[in-house]
């Protein structure tokens, strides 16, 4: 077999009808954006630290290791059935040394905490050197459906798991763990992503014991908005804090299901002169500078700047919901230095 | 200024989608992970977008982010690839010889990701040694002897007795 041939074959291969793709030019957009507004931020000194104290109530790592230790013999953590993204689920008790900065992500059924070192900028996607992925029960989710997979990965079990569920993951063709996956809940899993070759085996079952999982804890906001229009409910969150600098962003949506979303993002990041990402203000709003941008996703977006040291953007899908809207959630809106966990006033409709 | 990088991001990703899938799909082996490959590529591509337009070639450049998230791929662990749709999305029938077709996908995927890249990148992108060095971050004599490796597991895979 010649390189012709194989020129000839791949050729073939390349001609095969392609499925339907699902890539998602908008989310692309979207989330490189948040990527770009996340590195500006870990760039730039904070400039309102009137919320100093609510970045440390978003999320917070505790120094000791009081948690509900996940491997002692002990009932495993409730279930819930949906992930609240007002509500802490998980958060780390215990990280190696330097990994300060954390990333939260809340999603109807995954909830995510990561870490990443201290120093470093906060972007989630970067690569976390430490992650952990909370999944909800289905049947795709769990170490018996993942072992059926093609090039599945070894799970090995852990030895000090005390009873529990808890596998070592070995990828294919490595000879180290990935990380580890237990389970958090009856027929519930968690996926701990991390570098063993870097942390060591002790110290990633270490995260992975002192998670403090449950309990019902609420996260603390920089902001207030609200009434909402009726039926819209939070549907999933994000925080992103490191040093001095956070961002939270709480995310919007009528009906299940239901296309295009509103969003309220509210964080220190500083608009720099020059510098793509935030938009130039080109009109103020409340005495604030402020800008508005329609992008190609369809979706409208309004930015408002020092507000208490706080840039705020509320987005809303155009067509889906009225330019109004964000003019008047704008009108809504509060900064609050303490933190709330009452984000969304009641009422409206 | 934003308005405009997303404009200008939006109609070369619209425009390269076709062949940005075809070579991630030549890769994986697999719609569904060619997608999040090509999916994860244009979020790094609208990072560096400033960069990437100045680059010599931006075809190359989006190329080689491509074959790198790919590989990146291959050293996560396989469940951080798992996406569970609710619909399984519509194909269109094939149209030539499908036996043939299945026969070296099956032999392709037994290739090492490495050696299945450098495939992919010397007969389907049509690029030398060194672009492919380049594009690998890797010498071009470990090119040539990822390609030698790769064609010999190709010929394994099809069941081809090497002379």
């Amino acid at each position: 077999m010649d390189e012709i041939q194989v020129r000839g074959m791949i050729g073939e291969l390349a001609r095969e009808p392609m499925p339907v793709g699902r890539f998602d030019l908008v989310a692309a957009r979207r989330r490189g954006r948040r990527r770009v507004l996340v590195r500006r931020a870990a760039g730039v000194v904070a400039g309102g630290l009137v919320f100093a104290g609510v970045a440390g109530t978003v999320v917070s790592v505790r120094g000791n290791e009081e948690g509900r230790l996940l491997f002692r013999p002990g009932p495993l953590a409730e279930a819930v059935e949906r992930f609240d993204p007002l509500v802490e689920f998980a958060r780390f008790g215990w990280l190696p040394e330097r990994m300060g900065n954390l990333h939260v992500a809340v999603e109807e059924q995954i909830f995510t905490v990561a870490a990443t070192r201290s120093g470093t900028p906060i972007d989630v996607y970067a690569g976390s050197p430490i992650e952990v992925r909370f999944l909800m029960a289905g049947p795709d989710r769990n170490p018996d459906a993942w072992k059926r997979q093609p090039n599945a990965a070894k799970y090995v079990p852990v030895k000090s798991a005390a009873g529990r569920k808890a596998f070592w993951v070995i990828p294919p063709r490595a000879s180290r763990p990935s990380g580890l996956v237990w389970e958090y809940a009856p027929a519930e899993w968690a996926v701990l992503q991390a570098d063993v070759a870097v942390f060591g085996h002790k110290a990633v079952l270490r995260v992975a014991e002192s998670m403090e999982i449950g309990g019902g804890r609420r996260f603390s906001w920089p902001f207030k908005v609200g009434p909402l229009p009726k039926g819209l409910v939070p549907e999933s969150a994000a925080f992103e804090l490191g040093g001095r600098h956070f961002a939270s962003e709480l995310v919007f949506r009528g009906a299940p299901g239901a296309k295009g979303a509103v969003m309220v993002r509210a964080g220190n990041w500083i608009r720099r002169t020059g510098m793509d990402g935030l938009p130039e203000p080109t009109f103020k709003l409340d005495g604030h500078p402020a800008a508005t941008v329609k992008n190609n996703g369809g979706r409208a977006e309004l930015w408002v700047f020092g507000v208490q040291g706080l840039t705020v953007g509320i987005t809303a899908t155009r067509g889906r919901y009225p330019d109004g809207l964000r003019h008047s959630l704008w009108k809504t809106f509060v900064a609050v230095p303490g933190g709330t966990d009452e984000p969304v006033r009641s009422g409206g409709g | 200024m934003r308005v405009k990088r997303d404009e200008e991001f939006s109609a070369y990703v619209a425009e390269s989608l076709p062949w940005l899938r075809r070579v991630a799909y030549l890769m994986c082996g697999d719609g569904d992970r060619a997608d999040d490959v090509v999916q994860v590529t244009a979020e790094r591509l609208y990072v560096k977008w400033g960069q990437a337009t100045r680059a010599e070639n931006l075809d190359a450049y989006v190329r080689t982010m491509l074959v790198r998230v790919f590989l990146g791929e291959q050293r996560r662990g396989w469940f951080a690839r798992v996406r569970v749709v609710e619909v399984l999305p519509e194909g269109e029938a094939y149209q030539g010889d499908l036996e043939a077709v299945m026969d070296v996908r099956e032999a392709l995927a037994k290739v090492p990701a490495r050696q299945r890249a450098a495939l992919v990148l010397r007969y389907h992108c049509d690029l030398s040694v060194a672009e492919a060095a380049r594009v690998l971050g890797v010498s071009e004599g470990t090119v040539k002897s990822q390609t030698a490796r790769g064609l010999s597991a190709l010929r394994r895979g099809l069941g081809v007795v090497e002379a």
